[in-house]
This record gives C-alpha cells, structure tokens and sequence, in this order.
C-alpha cells in the first residue's frame, strides 16, 4: 500500500477560519483511506522539521490544501518549507545540469487551493490582473517541488469561497479529481 | 524627495555578505527608512498598526530579501497577510497605498541566464513576483520590475557585488529625485540588465 501526506495549510485569522480548507482534508481523507496509508499534518499546530522530513521520505504523494492569500501560499506554509526542505535532505549537490539535484525524486506532489477570486477573473484582459494567470500564482510552489525532484500531479482549485461557498459542490469535485488522479488504472500521470 | 520604505527580510543576515554591503550603501540616505523584519520581529509578532504607519508615510515600498524556494522569505509573507489588510490595503475603501511604487530588490543563487524562457527555470524573475504585481494591482499601486543580483551565492565576487550595491544606491537617489523613467522601466523583466535606461539624467 502506497503512503500519501496530506498537509493541512490553513492558517487561521480573522477573515479566514480555516474550515473549509479543513473539510477538504476531510474529503481527501476519506476518499483516500482504503487505498493508501495516510499521513497528516496541520501545520498551524505545530511540526518538528526532522519528524516532517521521515513523513516526507515515507510518503509516495504528498497534498498541499491551503487558501491562496496575496496570490501565493499562507506565511506559515512558507516557513514550514523554509524550515523543512533542507539541503542534503529535499535536494542536494549536482554535477549536471541546475535542477537535477533533487532527492525526492519518484514521489508526486497534489496542490489543492481556495480562493476568494472567481475563475474567471484570470487570463482576461479586462480584469483587475490584467491577463494574469491563474497558474502564475502557483508557479513558485511548482518550480520548488521540481527542484526537489517531486513530479507534479494537476492541481484541484475552488473558488468564490467567501463570497459564494458551496462546499458540497467543491468537495464532491475534490473526491472525483482525487478519484481520476489517484484511483484510476494507470493514473497519475503529471501534469 | 520622495520617502522610501526599504523592508529588509533575511532570516540569516549574518550570513549575506551581499545584503550586508546592499544594506550599508543605502542606509545613511536621508529619505530612506531601512527596516529589518526579522530584527524587529523575531517571533512573527508583526505590529499591523506600525507597520500600516510606516506605509502611509513612504512614497516608495522596496521589499529587500533573497529569493527563498523562488518566492520571499516567510516573514515577508507574514507582512503582507497581515499588514495589507482588507479596508486599508485594498476593498472599496482601502486606499491608503494607492499611488505608491513597489518593487522587490533581491539576490539569488542562479545565474542570470537560468531566469529566462529558454533557461533552466523557464522564466524570467519577474514571472516568480507575479504575486506582487498582482498585489500592487489589487492595491493600487505601481509596480517596477524587479531589481536582482543573480549568483549570489558563496561565492559571490566581490568586484559585481560591490558594483551592485552601488547600483542600489543610485536606484534609490534616482527614484527618491523622482528621475527615474517608469514607462521605460514597465515591461522589462529586470531593471539590472541595463539599470541606466532607467534612470533620467538631470
């Protein structure tokens, strides 16, 4: 049985209560439970960098669930990964060529996120962001996992949570990507 | 001049020498403010209410860090989710930056030419600040292109890295003179590929 880590990335303030991103762990947790071993971390409760490093080296795919804030991760998933990721741990020296020094190579990494914003106000002109897309807020969570030598699996998005939730809708779309990505013959193709 | 807010975030400053000679030639200008994030914060426990002072009262916001796994370190991060909070920042009646300039001025491990389209990482390092120009637009304010060292490393030499800082320094006097070509400087993916372009003479 494969091991998968599902990590918990709410950080909890006075406009974010962390409940839906905790009902989505929830949604993976019992989608997931009869066929992989699971590991977990809420890392708002604290964590001990080398106990999350023999997680890491025991997990075949690891989840992210956290809410998007300033288009990037919550500060205390970034911090976890500064503290966590360590060198000759998540990556180490290369002769070859940048990027090919990473030690986790074989395992795959799903990000889930919530968002405020509506799909639609990316790839288009006349929004706010100009043309932004929506990928470009994930890119260095991306770009670091590669490093690493984690494949990465496609993403689970939900949007409008604040001000238009429909959590059973968002977790029944999260239990079916879960199901097409993971629990499918010949899935987890990447991204 | 105009005031500018330099925010400095190095969990380890002892350790960069780069930042270091960056920090020392931009400190003793008059109408900068250097702060130290991690100096003045050690356990995250920011003061919103500080901090949003602090923004009210610069023109310029430069967020100084080295790029940590291709993004801020946390602290910055901790400073934005708190700081820029709905009602001051941005929302109908959050206007307290609107107007106001930011850039990221960072050092990183790469070489220059592993930040591009055809280079190892795919893109250029204004891609990885999408985040902030995004911020800067939900804000209201201005984004300049980001301002890096690349190959910061150990092994940084120290001819470039004195160069740079001296950069730095003319950066700010020529943004702090308000001489500084903004329109020349929107749509190019870094300002040290050719700093002088940018900087208007007078």
């Amino acid at each position: 049985m494969e091991t998968i880590l599902l990590i918990n990335g709410k950080e909890t303030g006075d406009m974010s209560k962390g409940a839906y991103n905790t009902g989505l762990i929830d949604t993976a947790r019992e989608t997931l439970k009869d066929h992989y071993e699971i590991l977990e971390t809420v890392i708002e409760d604290g964590y001990d960098a080398a106990e999350e490093y023999e997680k890491f080296k025991k997990a075949d795919i690891v989840v992210y669930q956290y809410p998007v804030f300033w288009f990037s991760c919550p500060a205390i998933v970034k911090k976890y990964i500064d503290d966590v990721y360590g060198y000759d741990l998540f990556f180490g020296h290369s002769d070859g060529p940048y990027g090919t020094g990473g030690l986790m190579a074989g395992k795959k990494l799903m990000l889930s996120t919530t968002w405020n914003a509506p799909l639609t106000v990316f790839d288009n002109p006349d929004s706010l962001f100009e043309g932004l897309s929506f990928d470009q807020a994930l890119v260095s969570m991306k770009v670091t996992h590669k490093y690493c030598g984690f494949e990465i699996l496609p993403h689970f998005h939900a949007h409008n949570i604040v001000q238009a939730p429909n959590f059973e809708e968002d977790s029944k779309r999260f239990a079916a990507h879960l199901t097409d990505t993971l629990l499918q013959p010949n899935a987890q193709a990447a991204e | 001049m105009k005031k500018i807010l330099v925010l400095y975030a190095h969990p380890r400053p002892e350790r960069s020498e780069v930042n270091q000679v960056m920090a020392t030639a931009v400190q003793s200008l008059d109408h900068v403010t250097y702060v130290d994030l991690y100096a003045d914060y050690p356990a995250f426990d920011i003061d919103v209410k500080r901090e949003q002072d602090r923004l009210v009262a610069h023109d310029i916001i430069i967020f100084q860090h080295p790029l940590y796994w291709y993004s801020t370190p946390a602290i910055l991060k901790e400073w934005q989710d708190l700081v820029l909070q709905h009602g001051f920042a941005y929302g109908s009646t959050g206007r307290a930056l609107a107007g106001k300039v930011c850039m990221n001025v960072l050092t990183a491990g790469a070489a220059r030419a592993y930040y591009t389209e055809g280079g190892a990482l795919g893109r250029e390092m204004r891609d990885f600040l999408a985040p902030f120009e995004s911020m800067a637009g939900l804000c209201r304010m201005h984004y300049v292109p980001p301002f890096s060292l690349y190959g910061a490393g150990y092994h940084a030499d120290e001819t470039v890295t004195y160069t740079h800082a001296e950069d730095y320094r003319r950066l700010l006097i020529a943004l702090g003179r308000d001489h500084f070509d903004y329109q020349a400087a929107a749509n190019v993916p870094e300002l040290s590929d050719g700093l002088d372009q940018f900087i208007l003479k007078g």
